[in-house]
Order: structure tokens, then sequence, then C-alpha cells
């Protein structure tokens, strides 16, 4: 397996002058060809920056940014431009990036007018075996953004990112304004995708968001990565107090969970108002006093896990289920 | 069919009317008159202009003079139609100068921002304190009254206004995410702003058009009514009623009367333009603005 | 019964399209109905029909929604209005739309008080403080004088929630209350409502498009699609023995049950309007029986509108 997309300590300040605050701090991620990363965070945790570093519409501070292997930290803009038909992303609005004044055929025909050397016909062709995937009809086709619900305009925005076969696709919060079946559609087109040996990466605000499709999942607080590992082992043993919280607000459809809940202090902080320390350590059930002065970095656990939690290293991180 | 589906379906009908087809109508009409008067004019009355009678000074309307003639025993119909000269020309060249300064700046404001936006915001907030219509006068003081100058002056004040809303348009969709998307699928920076950007602020500050056409057209004519656009009396809307008003105490109505209706009926029907502009690109919708999109909510 | 709505028939003013096509639902004193659809299947609309909020789009056209017996559908103006923020509360999607952005909170509170019954302001303002801390908002004091643009999401959702049961309603109906919010904030908030609704014993509607809301938090449960009830149950039968396809459907793409890579597409387009089963353009089960309109199956507490249905263990 072949790494596609990887960001390296990567660092990442948003926000105008001198209210720049940290969006990413020291970020170490990967994605494989065929494989599919779920990257989830709340608001304020540095999910969207995290997205556009990996196909380098933001540039880091600090890191590099790598594609198909190759440095692309520090590529020019002219450079980058051949890139994006083989590293794509969807963003969450798609009414907002969308361009009212086409048609949804011109919208996923365009990435194509710009990186394939093919003619109309042969465009017109992809785009129509592209629109049967995606289960958008041919009078679909001829309508403009203004003319569609949010669940179909989704799938142009989709298009749009896949018609020229990406090796590595990213989505920012892609289901969030989608209904359950729209959004459950989605998750399947990925999976097929993932099979196509496309690299995902995908963004949620919750951990159910992308669990059906996800392989690894990769949990964001204040720009940092507290808990990354396989899907499954996260599912059934989350060690930071963050994943384990997360994951008793999952709204899920087993009846046996009701009422299980580890309950958070407060809201999700903003990135300026971050405390020394461990940043979860103010909302944290079990944070003690050397969480708030010392930081923790993500430590390996076992083999194929990393968490950063200062309690986790003695095995009391885990925290039991109130009801 | 329904009896309720027909009500239903006339209601649609009258209030389709009324919202576009009877504004626009109205409007286009109004505009399609004065032109084809202006053209007419000379082919069926060519001596109307030149008319000039010393012995019929300020006679009543008449047959001969369907609105009397002025104090130079000029025909007042006449000079009426051909005041509409100004009237197209005058707001038309304002708009070019007014677009062509104002959209090229307020596009690379919106799109720099950094200091170029922050200048323009504070020539915005500087020229916001003064009256436009006083600015403009000024501008034309300054010049010295030539209808040249007018034309200069309005389209200075106007391309404040478009870079102003081409600004905030643009500024608009980079910060809803339009303008990285188009980056994010390769697109060059110039090629999003031709093919994408464009087109779609400007066609939402077409609204602006026709109002600001209005706007212009008042302009002229309060610089024609003070005597400051053009340096000789001018067959001008504006300065015939300056001319006419001196005799309306005197009873002799017609000669500031029927320029005024002129400016008024030309005044109405950009305004009305404007107004069912306004409505349909509101109709219509736009990026990031949610109108019109969600259309199974 | 604390709340029957039977039928209810709602059309578009601007084209005669109906909009609701009769939908009935149950809520019982001391139970939380879940009312789950898409975007577009009427939940909003049904609310907002019932508390005579529907003008100037829509209209209702038939049916009755008894509140305690009394049809709220055909009261008065005057009498809707003693009704509404008194013995139904309501809580909306956005709120900060709800939510006067020129006035503190507390004074607020204490309006939404004073609007249904005389109060002295010494009593109200110790009120609205009591309920902003039952809504488990800390420094409740201070916060009672804050302005709504200062507080965070989350709280705001909680002084809205105050603001729904300031006046001690019979029944909350509570409009996605948790639409927009993180997941951390959402369960908070879900919480709030369930233990309040508990405490106070009385009846609640939870408006919202995810089916595990319902499961960790409702009792009983009412799918809508394309303006009708399409299944109707206590959430446990339901969830063990769905009626409906769409209800099946729903269940089955939850997240801990959705296997990715089947193939096979859950969401679409709304159908247009006609005879049968609206369900039919989306359902794989389907037979051209469904081009009728399809019965309602089961008696009782349990009952789904479908051909195919069968109610029960049988």
């Amino acid at each position: 397996m072949s790494v596609m997309g990887e960001l390296r300590r990567v660092s990442v300040s948003v926000g105008p002058g001198e209210r720049r605050v940290a969006a990413l701090t020291r970020i170490d991620m990967q994605v494989e060809e065929g494989q599919v990363l779920g990257v989830v965070g709340e608001a304020g945790s540095g999910k969207t920056s995290l997205a556009r570093s990996f196909v380098r519409l933001v540039a880091p501070e600090g890191g590099a940014v790598l594609f198909e292997g190759s440095d692309i930290t520090t590529m020019p803009e002219r450079r980058l431009r051949r890139l994006r038909s083989r590293m794509t992303i969807v963003f969450r609005d798609a009414a907002a990036v969308l361009d009212p004044r086409m048609t949804a055929r011109a919208l996923i025909e365009e990435p194509l007018r710009l990186h394939a050397p093919v003619g109309a016909g042969e465009r017109r062709a992809a785009v129509d075996a592209l629109a049967e995937r995606l289960r958008l009809s041919p009078a679909e086709l001829e309508r403009r953004p203004g003319e569609m619900g949010i669940d179909r305009l989704q799938l142009v925005n989709v298009g749009r990112a896949i018609v020229t076969q990406p090796r590595l696709l990213v989505l920012d919060e892609p289901t969030r304004d989608l209904d359950v079946a729209a959004a459950a559609d989605l998750l399947n087109l990925l999976a097929e995708l993932r099979a196509g040996g496309m690299a995902i990466v995908m963004t949620g605000h919750d951990i159910a968001a992308v669990q059906p499709v996800a392989d690894r999942i990769a949990v964001l607080y204040l720009g940092e990565i507290v808990e990354e590992g396989a899907t499954a082992d996260i599912l059934r043993d989350a060690l930071h107090p963050y994943t384990q919280a997360l994951l008793s607000a999952h709204l899920a459809a087993d009846l046996a969970r009701r009422g299980r809940r580890i309950r958070l202090r407060g809201e999700p902080p903003a990135p300026e108002d971050r405390t020394p320390g461990c940043g979860f350590a103010p909302r944290c059930p079990i944070a003690e006093n050397r969480c708030r002065s010392g930081a923790p970095t993500p430590n390996q656990v076992g083999t194929d896990r990393r968490v950063a939690c200062l309690r986790v290293l003695e095995g009391t991180s885990r925290i039991p289920l109130s009801r | 069919m329904t009896a309720r589906g027909m009500t239903a379906r006339a209601t649609r009908l009258v209030r389709g009317l009324q919202d576009r087809g009877l504004g626009v109508a109205f409007g286009l009409l109004v505009l399609a008159g004065f032109a084809a008067a202006l053209m007419l004019r000379p082919v069926v009355w060519p001596q109307g202009l030149a008319f000039e009678d010393a012995q019929r000074v300020l006679s009543f309307p008449s047959l001969r003079h369907p609105m009397g003639t002025d104090a130079n025993g000029r025909d007042v119909l006449a000079r009426v139609i051909d005041g509409a000269r100004y009237a197209f020309i005058v707001p038309l060249a304002a708009l070019v100068v007014g677009i062509g300064i104002g959209a090229p700046v307020g596009l690379a404001a919106g799109l720099r921002g950094g200091w170029l936006d922050r200048l323009l915001r504070r020539l915005l907030q500087g020229v916001g304190l003064v009256p436009p219509m006083l600015l403009a006068m000024a501008l034309v003081v300054a010049m010295g009254p030539s209808v040249r100058h007018v034309v200069v002056a309005i389209g200075l004040v106007q391309a404040v206004v478009f870079a102003r809303a081409m600004r905030d348009q643009v500024r608009a969709m980079h910060d809803s995410g339009f303008i990285e998307g188009a980056r994010a699928i390769g697109s060059p920076v110039l090629r999003t702003v031709l093919m994408h950007l464009l087109p779609n602020t400007l066609a939402r500050i077409a609204g602006e058009i026709p109002r600001q056409a209005a706007w212009a057209l008042g302009t002229l004519a309060a610089m024609g009514f003070v005597g400051i656009a053009t340096a000789t009396s001018a067959t001008e809307w504006g300065t015939m009623i300056r001319e006419g008003a001196e005799y309306l105490l005197a009873g002799q109505w017609w000669a500031a009367l029927f320029p005024g209706l002129a400016l008024l009926l030309f005044g109405a029907a950009l305004h009305t333009l404007a107004a069912s502009l306004d409505e349909r690109l509101l109709l219509r919708g736009a990026p990031g603005s949610g109108v019109g999109a969600g259309g199974r909510g | 019964m604390l709340l029957d709505v039977q039928d209810l028939r709602v059309e578009r003013v601007a084209d005669g399209a109906p909009a609701l096509a009769g939908v009935s639902f149950r809520v019982v004193k001391g139970r939380i109905l879940g009312l789950v659809g898409e975007h577009g299947a009427g939940k909003s609309l049904t609310a907002s029909a019932i508390l005579g909020l529907l003008r100037p789009a829509a209209r209702v056209v038939g049916g009755r929604a008894l509140f305690e017996g009394q049809d709220l559908l055909r009261m008065s103006d005057a009498d809707l209005t003693r009704v509404r923020g008194a013995r139904i509360g309501f809580v909306v999607q956005s709120g900060h739309a709800t939510l006067d952005p020129s006035t503190r909170v507390g004074a607020q509170l204490i309006r939404a008080m004073s609007i249904h019954r005389p109060i002295v302001k010494a009593e109200a303002a110790w009120r609205a403080e009591t309920i902003m801390s039952s809504m488990g908002i800390p420094e409740p004091r201070q916060r009672v004088r804050e302005w709504p643009h200062e507080l965070t999401p989350g709280t705001v959702q909680r002084v809205v929630v105050a603001l729904a049961l300031i006046n001690e309603p019979q029944l909350l109906i509570a409009d996605e209350p948790t639409a927009g919010l993180d997941i951390t904030a959402q369960m908070q908030i879900l919480d709030l409502l369930h233990v309040e609704l508990r405490r106070r014993r009385i009846g609640g509607v939870i408006i919202t498009r995810d089916l595990g809301v319902v499961a960790q938090y409702c009792d009983d449960v009412a799918v809508m699609f394309a303006g009708q009830v399409v299944e109707q149950g206590p959430v446990a039968q339901v969830f063990a023995r769905p009626a409906h396809p769409f209800t099946r459907t729903l269940i089955g793409i939850m997240p801990d049950r959705l296997a990715t890579g089947g193939g096979r597409a859950y969401g679409g387009p709304l159908p247009e309007n006609g005879e049968g089963c609206p369900y039919r353009p989306r359902c794989d089960q389907a037979t051209e029986r469904c081009a009728m309109v399809p019965p309602l199956v089961g008696a009782g507490v349990h009952a789904a509108r479908c051909h195919f249905a069968r109610i029960g263990a049988a």
C-alpha cells in the first residue's frame, strides 16, 4: 500500500492579522491508497484546516505536506494547479461553492475542461457515465444549483471532485446537512471509490458520521490529535476521555445504550481560549493537576494506536458510564 | 380543472403582471416613446427646433404649438423632445465612466483585501460624508460648466457606488468559499474571475444600473436648474425649467411644466425598471445567500 | 390523551398543493413522542399547523388537533394565544431567532411569564434565575443580565428551553432542538429536555431528522414521509419490528447498522404527488398494488400505512 496524502508535523494558523490563532498544531497524519481516514472534531477543532491542508489549499506555517510521496509544501500555485485533478476536495456547503449560473452538467464537466485533453463528445460521455453512478437523472443534469435541493446538489459537488478520477479525495463534513438516506448513499459511494483504490479523507463533527466507511479514525480537539487508530479498535475500546465522551453521545439504534453517557462540562472552546497543559483538561471528568501543567504528546499505544493522554500509559483513562 | 385551481391560476397571472410584466412594460414603453420621438422629430417636423418667433413669445398652448412657446418664442414641445437626447446620453455615458472605474477597483479590493481594501473603505467613508449630488456639483463647478464635465463628475461619484457594490459582492463570494472552490479544481485565478466571479457579481449589481441612471438624470436636471450644466442655454430639461420658472408667477406655466413632466416620466420609467430588476435578481438567488436554494425546503 | 391529531390536512396557499395529506398521531401525558422524517416531509409544518402558525404560506383544510379535548384548529386567535407559550411550550430550530437580541435574557423570561398572568416583579426575577439554574446554566444571577449574543450556542438553546418551560406547560413541542449544535452540546440539550419532561410528567414532541434521537430519548415514534405519518408506535416495538419499509430503511442506515458497499440507493428526490403509496418510487418491495392507497394496518399502539405491513410478532 502506498501513501497518497501525508501531513508531517503540520501547523496552521488562521484569522486576520493580530487575531491569528493556531488552528492545527504539529499534526502527523497519513492516508493510503484504498483507505478511508475519518477525522472527527467539533467546532474549532481544526478539521476544516486539516482538510484544506491535505490538498495544499492552505500553506502550513510549519511541517510538510506530501502528495504521492513528493513534498508539495512550497510548490508554486501554477504547478499545484496541475495536481488538482489528482487531489480534490469537497466542501460542506455546495450552494456556496457552485456557480449558480451553470447547470449541473456544466459544473461536473468543468474540471475535465481544465485538465483533460479530450473533446466535447468524450467529456459529455464521461459526465453521463458519472451521473448514472451518482444516480443523477438526465433532467437533473440540466438544472442549476438554485433549482436543486441540498441533497442533490451535494452529489453535483462530489461529482465535480471525482470526475477527474483523483488519487486523493478529501471531503469536509460532506454529510452534515444531508438527510440520513442521502448521507448513507454518499457513504456507499465512498466505499465504492475506496474499492477502486482512491485514498479518502473525510471529516465529521461526530464519530457516527464517518464510522460506517472509515478504516481509521482520528479525533481532533483544539487543533491536536487526541486519539488515532483503526475504527473497530476505537469503537470497541476508546482510550482518550474525549473519544469516550464522543462515543457516549452517539445517537445509536441500540436501545440498550439509553442514558449511558459521559457528560462533559461546557462547550468546545475557541482556539484563542486554549489553556496550558492538556487542551481537554478543563472539560475532562478525570483530569488531574498534572494535566493542567504538562501537555501530553500523542503516544503510541500497542501496535496501532496513538493517544495523547497522560493517564493512558497507566491504563487509568477509561471512564465508567453513568446513567 | 377545479374552481380553486382556476382562482389560484388567475391570482398568479395578475401577480406576475404586477411583479414584472407591467413594470417592465411601462418602463420600456416610456423610454421607447422618448427615443422614437427624438428620432422622428427631425423627419416629421424638421423646422420645429429652429423655430423662433419673436411675435409669439410665451404663447399659450395651441394647435400650432401644443405646449406653447417660451420666452424666446421657441416651441416647447420640440425642445422637450430634444431634451431627451441629454436624458439618454448623460446617464449612459456616466454609467460607462462609473462602471468602467468602479467595477475594476471594487473587484481588486474585494479579491486582494489588505491595503487596497482599507484604502477604498477610507475613501468611501470620506466621500460618504458629503451628499453625492453636492459632490457632483462641486466637481462640475471646479472643472467648469460643460456637458462633458457633467458626465465625468456624475460618473466619478457613481464609480464610488459601483466600487462599493462590487467590493461587497466579491468579498461575500470570497468568504463563502466560492473562489476557493474554483481554486480547488485547479482553475487559474484570472479564469475564475472572468468566467465565474464577474458574471455573478455583475448580475447582482445590475439592479443598481437603472437606479443610478435615474439618479444621474436627476442630478443633471438639478445642475441644469442651478445653471451649471452647460455654458450656454441648452435644450436640457433642468435648464428649460429654470428658464421657464421665471414666468411661472406671471401665469405662464407651460414653459416650465412640460419639461418638468418629461423629467418626471423619464425618471419614473427608470425607477420602475430598477424595481422589477431587483425583484428578478432576488428571485433567482445567489450562492451563499440561501435564496432559491434548497428546493425541497 | 394529551394531544390527538387526526387526519390533519394542510395545503400551500400559493398553488393549492397539498403539503400534509392526513397526518395522525397521539401524544400521551408523561411520554415523549419522536416525530421523525426527512427534510420536507412536513414535520415542522405539522407543528406550525397545531400551534396556528401556518399563515400566510399555508392553511389547514381538514382534520382535528385535540389538545385536552379542545380542537386547536378551530380555536380563535385570542384563545390560541392563551394556549401557546402557556399550556403548550415551543422550542424552535434556531434558538437565536427565538431570542430578542435587544433584551437581556432575564427580562425575556420575565416577559414570557407576564404575558400570560399578572406576576410580581421580584417573584418573576427570582423564578427566572431559578429556571436558568435548573437548566444547568452556571451562575444564573450573572447570566440573566447578559444579552443573547454574549451566550454560547449551547446556552442559547438552554435559555430557549427555559422560555418554553417557564409557564409550566402540559405539552412541549421541540422542533429540531439541536440543529447546528456540536455533538457534545447536542447531548447536553437532549439530556436536559429528557430530564425536564420526565420530572414535570408532561407530554413532549421532539421533531428530528435523526432516528438516533428517537432511539435514545423518546418513548413513542411517528415516522413521516411526504406529508403523512407512515408508521407510529412505541419505540421498543417499532425498532424491534418495523412494519413500514421506510422505517426499516431508516433504522438500517443508522451509523451502527449501516453496512457500506451494498450498492443500494436509499435516498432520492421526493416522489411526484399522486395516487397510491408515496414511498413507492424508493421502495424495493413495491408491486402494482402500491399504486393504490395503502391501508392503515394494525390497531392500538402500533400501526403502519403499507399494503404489506405485518404488525406484531405474527
